[in-house]
């Protein structure tokens, strides 16, 4: 506050006594300075009147009292106003030289106030101030602080007049009953309930008594801060809460007592006076409210030039100072230009008040309210730190990553830059959000120093991230890294514990097995390892894949035992009820399922508890039991309706709607559980992604026959399926796939009747089959369609249509999105394709898609047989003998165990023979022979070709000629194999029963050679020696 | 026109409030400036206005001729406030709204005259009446009010913004949760509002995520309407408070943690054990931040109050 009013205002005057004060037969001195002292005071020159009065009292002062007996008294008490009116002006102008001079113009003024009581009323005169010379006397001594004597005085002055006598005697009682209620404010012990019995008379008769606002304001300054001394924060806030009305003045008003109301919440801050010191910041007015009200004023009332502008004027009951508004105006519109306004030290002050009590969200909204409205403020550094820190506090973790990014970005080298990274990645990552946790750790990671300790915390939450988000192959790396980077981390522990379970993720049992038993062994102690029970569940998963079902229930017995309150408690129950149901032990299964129930119930574990409730519907509610039917089927309804009635929400909603179809439909519920699963197809058709919708058609589909109804009914009830309509292609897609299903069902039952009727089944579900996909080639759009549905589209084009290139836009529609499930599988159909075509160029791409399919991180060791077999295929067709020598040995190496192995040797043997390589060829060729004898279609062309190899470039054996070793082993093979061969000749494929033909004419040509010996001679000449 | 001298403090407070006083009986007449664009004004007693766009006024208040100008001839008219309007302002101001909304009714009545003026007291008590209806939450009367207010000749922009505001509650009222999430989020971007303002809208926001059962963002939205003006809006602060207990009281998880408070199942890491605590803290701030300005927190959520970690309490206790 630049200037404070005052508020021991003298308020008249009473020029017209102190006329009648000037003795008429006073000297020349007195009789002429009397009138100038009075003129002085009446234009305010309180220098030259004090100067004047205090000429008269040096000059008359010994004689005064007997040359006019009491009337002096009103000398002195002039003198005493005018020094008070001084002191006033020269104490408003601040300063400390000021202060000290006006004290000691307060003190002359109490002494001249003292001196008026020695002149009372005599014969001589009459002293009219006597009395009131009371009420000054107790001003000045107020304004020195002497606030005991002031209130006596102030008593007495009330006491000793006469009420009904008007005149010099009067007094502003407003102003009396502020100045009662501000020195008992101000006591050394200050008495706050006398001083309030003032202070409110004051205020309930605030119009009557025309007490100005300001003094009331100036008052309850007095009153707050004895309040906080005297810490009556109750009464302070009761009294604010009672009188808010008469307390709150308007903006431009109490913009001057800001400082003040800081100042005094302040105080009643620090001594944890939380509710006052709020109560007391809320009657600072907001600085918009503020500045608009100043601007009114400013411009619509003092702000035209004018002459002889005024100093002030007057709005309810107060005169207001035109300084004071346009100096406050000025003074507001600076602290908004420096982003400094004065409700930031409240805002601020309630930030931290809601977090030192615990309530970090009020703190960090607030510090988001400083954020967005007060950038410009110095302490913005402070606040946003804050902001960051606070919303990490309260879980806001995208917010911690938003606001830090700013952070780092305005104050890169602030002394909490590190401290921001820190909390990004520490709140993020152990809030469970993975996602912005990956991303912000891989933006970090690259600019850290490595052996650090932010290059510690960033690669640990980066892989940690990375494994939680499943990303397990990717994840590897960066937490080995870790692991060997770091082995004194913080950590360290976690990192242990992410390498091992993250084997059991990628389902590298052996791995895993090692790693998470090596785990529990270094850190057996719960209280340094907290991962324990994890790394038991995921031990016990483990064992449980390995079907070492004893181990499994080893570690979740461990679980059981030792943390039975830990957070896996629940899934491991559920993980040993799978256990107990693999090992056939359905009674334990039952009650562990049992156990996870009321557990995960108990703690709000949803998941869990629906977990548990579908695996009970599933153990429960099979259609056998072992080879019989389940007796106990109906077991499982009590689970599904449960489930039914309160999860409809759950993850596991298809699944229980599909396994609870038996046990409902063997209770007569048949058509509710039907409408259930139907409901639930209907509502995972207008999903993005549902990954149980096609078992739950299927399952639908498989019901809906045995209800009795047919493959047709089938078909044109899924053409219309409740609940699926035109829009829901996905859906409508995989319904179609089912009645497909259903059809290639009915086929392969079909084929095994050979009669005609099935022949001529099978050719009309295989041309409805074939019209049903041409069908789905036009009605839906590639980008509609899942790529569980595209690539049974793909594949039936490429393998049952007469252009299987039609196939490829679905393939490279798979291909082209993100998803890994069946990337392989089209990459190998495209391939397929590609190879099959005589353009070599397209050969070519073929290998190069095959060889991308060999390039993938971590690809399975089926897809890598499978992608080498196919690349032998494609350099045979090209007749690349080098390369598929070079991969048929790769593929040996490897040590692949398929059914591709042997045409693999066949290959390989091929492609020696095309090099020159006879020898080699034909020990490959006899190889393949002997090993895959009863696979014809490769025992034939190595047994030819091992014949044809001993006949021309082979060796006489125990005096026995090539030729007739060769002829030999091709013959006792057609001899052995004529009769299968006759039996099974017109199923044999063509290119099988031509070779077996070819190598019978070869048999029976080389027979008729000369020198050749052939079998049924050497049966005869056998049988002759014996 | 009559150049008058200056206004200056020799005008005292007794003189003034003798026309003042004189002003209140019979018609209404207040004490003003008018004020030409040269600098040249004179103090006259405001007698009312036409939608002609005249002003009425006379020189003094014994004065048989009542003058009448174009509005248009002068730069400003300044008018003091009257002692009635100071009266229903101090109603206000206490939070006194029913009574408060009646005097600003009947000074609407008794200035209507005055209604072509800018920042009349006619015009004022129409505002006052409306922020009377906002704070009794009498929303459905408001947005009546609203229907025939137009607010052209309120000087204030904070007051003209106020009005804009009032479209939040009528939402609100209505339940139009969608409706009134996009009214906050479009004023929320308003660099011009006041703390109140911004106090108003976190508030409706809550309120509407609540609605749109966004139970989080709500609690976001409800702790910005209790720090957004340090407390000053008391009403706000309070209903922001107790709906955020609300919130806390009706979670499932909060439920579970206070089940298992202080047994061997108590997890301190779950979610509920968290905004357990937080539940906790807002009861005790409720109390010792003074957020139901008098009011006391209800049973049902005092009950929060027993859930204080050891933690918590160690660290008031250091704390004090």
């Amino acid at each position: 506050m630049k200037k404070r009013k005052s508020i021991t205002l003298a308020f008249t005057l009473a020029s017209s006594a102190l006329v009648g004060v000037i003795p008429q037969i006073a000297n020349a001195g007195i009789g002429e300075d009397m009138p100038a002292a009075i003129g002085a005071m009446q234009e305010k020159d309180w220098v030259k009147a004090k100067g004047l009065f205090d000429k008269v009292i040096k000059e008359n002062g010994e004689t005064g009292k007997g040359q006019f007996g009491g009337k002096f008294g009103i000398i002195y008490y002039n003198k005493g106003y005018t020094e008070l009116q001084l002191a006033k002006k020269v104490a408003s102008a601040g300063g400390d030289k000021n202060v000290e001079q006006a004290n000691k113009l307060y003190a002359a003024a109490k002494e001249s106030f003292q001196m008026c009581r020695k002149f009372p009323t005599d014969k001589k005169g009459e002293n009219l101030y006597f009395i009131k010379s009371l009420l000054y006397l107790g001003q000045s001594e107020q304004s020195l602080k002497e606030y005991k004597p002031a209130i006596a005085n102030y008593k007495k002055f009330l006491a000793d007049r006469d009420p009904d006598k008007r005149g010099a005697d009067t007094y502003h009682l407003g102003m009396y009953n502020i100045n009662m209620a501000i020195c008992h404010f101000k006591l050394e012990k200050p008495a706050l309930a006398a001083g309030l019995v003032y202070y409110e008379t004051a205020l309930k008769n605030k119009d009557k008594l025309r007490v100005p606002n300001a003094a009331i304001v100036s008052a309850f300054k007095d009153f707050a801060s004895a309040s906080i001394v005297t810490k009556k924060e109750k009464m302070l806030v009761d009294f604010v809460n009672n009188n808010r009305g008469a307390l709150t003045l308007d903006p431009y008003q109490m913009y001057q007592f800001i400082p003040f109301f800081r100042k005094y919440a302040a105080e009643a801050f620090s001594k944890d006076m939380i509710d006052a010191a709020f109560t007391l910041y809320g009657l600072m007015p907001g600085t918009i409210e503020t500045v608009e009200d100043l601007t009114v004023f400013d411009k619509d009332l003092i702000g035209y030039k004018r002459s002889g502008v005024a100093d002030s004027f007057i709005n309810r009951n107060a005169v207001q100072s035109v300084g004071q508004i346009q100096g406050d105006l000025k003074h507001i519109q600076k602290s908004i230009t420096a982003g400094e306004p004065h409700e930031l030290l409240a805002l601020r002050s309630l930030a931290f008040t809601h977090e030192s009590e615990g309530y970090a969200r009020g703190a960090y909204n607030a510090y988001k309210s400083l954020e967005l409205y007060y950038p410009k403020t110095k302490g913005r550094e402070d606040n946003l730190y804050n902001l960051v820190r606070t919303s990490s506090l309260v879980g806001e973790v995208r917010e911690t990553e938003k606001f830090g990014h700013l952070f780092l970005k305005k104050f890169p080298s602030s002394k909490y830059a590190d401290s921001v990274k820190n909390m990004m990645l520490i709140s993020l990552f152990y809030s469970g959000d993975y996602e912005v946790a990956y991303e912000v750790s891989s933006e970090l990671i690259d600019g850290l120093d490595e052996n650090t300790k932010p290059h510690d915390l960033c690669l640990h939450v980066l892989g940690g991230s990375m494994f939680y988000l499943g990303k397990f192959y990717e994840a590897d790396e960066h937490l080995k890294k870790h692991v060997k980077m770091y082995s004194e981390s913080e950590y360290k522990v976690a990192a242990r514990y992410f390498v091992a379970s993250n084997y059991s993720r990628r389902e590298d049992w052996d791995n895993a097995a090692i790693y998470l038993d090596q785990f529990l062994a270094d850190y057996p102690d719960p209280n340094q390892n907290i991962y324990i029970p994890f790394a038991l569940f995921d031990r016990a998963n483990t064992y449980f894949a390995e079907e070492d079902y004893d181990g499994a229930i080893g570690s979740l017995d461990k679980i059981e035992r030792e943390f039975p309150s830990s957070s896996v408690e629940g899934i491991s129950f559920a993980l040993r009820g799978d256990v107990h149901r693999a090992k056939g032990e359905k009674e334990p299964a039952n009650d562990y399922y049992l156990k996870a129930l009321e557990l995960s119930k108990r703690q709000g574990a949803d998941i869990v508890t629906e977990e548990a409730l579908y695996k009970l519907v599933a153990l429960n509610g099979g259609e056998k039991a072992g080879k019989e039917p389940n007796p106990n089927i109906k077991d499982a309804i009590p689970y599904y309706d449960e489930f039914w009635k309160d999860r409809q929400s759950s993850v596991y909603k298809t699944q229980v709607a599909v396994a609870g179809v038996p046990a409902l439909t063997a209770a007569g519920r048949g058509e509710e559980g039907l409408s259930n699963v139907q409901g639930v197809i209907s509502e995972m058709a207008k999903q993005e992604r549902a990954p149980g919708m096609e078992q739950a058609i299927n399952t639908y589909g498989k019901y809906y026959l045995q209800s009795g109804k047919t493959a047709e009914q089938l078909k044109t009830h899924f053409e219309d399926f409740p609940g699926v309509d035109a829009g829901d292609k996905r859906a409508q897609a995989l319904l179609r796939i089912a009645v497909i299903g259903v059809y290639e069902d009915l086929i392969k039952d079909a084929e095994k009747a050979e009669d005609q009727a099935s022949i001529d089944k099978v050719g009309l579900l295989q041309a409805r089959i074939e019209a049903m996909f041409n069908d789905m080639d036009k009605r839906f759009e590639k980008s509609e369609l899942s790529d569980f549905i595209l690539m049974r589209l793909a594949n039936f084009i490429a393998d049952h249509t007469g252009n299987p290139r039609k196939a490829f836009p679905y393939y490279e529609e798979v291909l082209s999105r993100n998803t890994n499930q069946f990337r392989t599988q089209a990459q190998f159909g495209k391939a397929g394709i590609l190879s099959k075509s005589d353009d070599s160029a397209e050969q070519n791409q073929a290998l190069e898609t095959l060889k991308d399919v060999l390039a993938t991180k971590d690809v399975a060791r089926d897809t890598r047989e499978r992608a080498i077999y196919n690349i032998i295929e494609v350099y045979n067709k090209q007749e690349n003998w080098t390369e598929i020598t070079a991969q048929a040995i790769l593929y040996n190496k490897e040590g692949f165990s398929s059914k591709n192995k042997s045409r693999v040797s066949l290959l390989l043997a091929k492609s020696y023979e095309k090099s020159g390589n006879k020898s080699k060829a034909l020990a490959i060729y006899a190889g393949v022979y002997t090993r895959y004898k009863s696979d014809w279609a490769i025992s034939i062309p190595a047994l030819t070709k091992a014949a044809e190899f001993t006949r021309t470039n082979g060796k006489a054996v125990d005096g026995k000629a090539p030729k007739q070793i060769a002829y030999d082993m091709a013959g006792r093979f057609i001899r052995d194999s004529t009769k299968t061969y006759d039996e099974l000749k017109l199923k044999l494929p063509d290119e099988v029963r031509k070779s077996w033909e070819d190598l019978r004419e070869l048999v029976l040509s080389w027979e008729s050679e000369e020198g050749i010996k052939s079998l049924a001679q050497q049966k005869k000449e056998l049988e002759t020696s014996r | 026109m009559k150049i008058l001298k200056s206004i200056t403090a020799t005008i005292s407070v007794l003189a003034l409030s003798t026309i003042l006083t004189s002003a209140q009986k019979g018609a209404p007449m207040v004490s003003g400036y008018l004020i030409k664009a040269d600098g040249a004004y004179e103090r006259v007693l405001v007698m009312g206005s036409n939608k002609q766009g005249n002003i009425f006024y006379k020189e003094n208040p014994n004065s048989v001729t009542t003058v009448k100008a174009p509005i248009g001839a002068f730069s400003a008219i300044w008018q003091f406030e009257p002692a009635d309007y100071t009266a229903a302002k101090n109603l206000f101001e206490a939070r006194k709204y029913q009574e408060a909304k009646d005097a600003f009714i009947a000074l609407q009545s008794r200035y209507k005259n005055y209604k072509y003026l800018d920042n009349s007291y006619y015009e004022l008590s129409a505002f006052y009446e409306m922020e009377c209806y906002r704070n009794l939450q009498d929303y459905e009367t408001l947005a009546k009010k609203l229907e025939l207010y137009q607010p052209d000749k309120l000087t204030r922009p904070w007051q003209v913004q106020q009005t804009k505001l009032y479209r939040m509650y009528d939402a609100l009222h209505k339940k139009d949760w969608a409706r009134l999430d996009s009214l906050c989020k479009d004023y929320v971007q308003d660099k011009g509002i006041t703390l109140s303002q911004r106090a108003q809208i976190a508030f409706c926001q809550g309120v509407a995520y609540e609605g749109l059962e966004k139970d989080n963002d709500a609690l976001n939205a409800y702790a910005t309407a209790m720090t957004a003006d340090f407390t000053r809006s008391e009403g706000i602060v309070r209903n922001a408070a107790l709906n955020s207990l609300r919130i806390f009281d009706k979670d499932k998880e909060i439920k579970i943690a206070k089940r298992l408070w202080g047994t061997d199942e108590e997890d301190k890491s779950s979610v509920g054990y968290r905004k357990l605590k937080e539940a906790n803290a807002l009861a005790r701030l409720y109390d010792k931040a003074g957020l139901g300005g008098g009011v006391q927190l209800p049973a049902k959520y005092k009950e929060f109050q027993k859930f204080t970690s050891e933690a918590m309490l160690e660290r008031l206790k250091k704390g004090k």
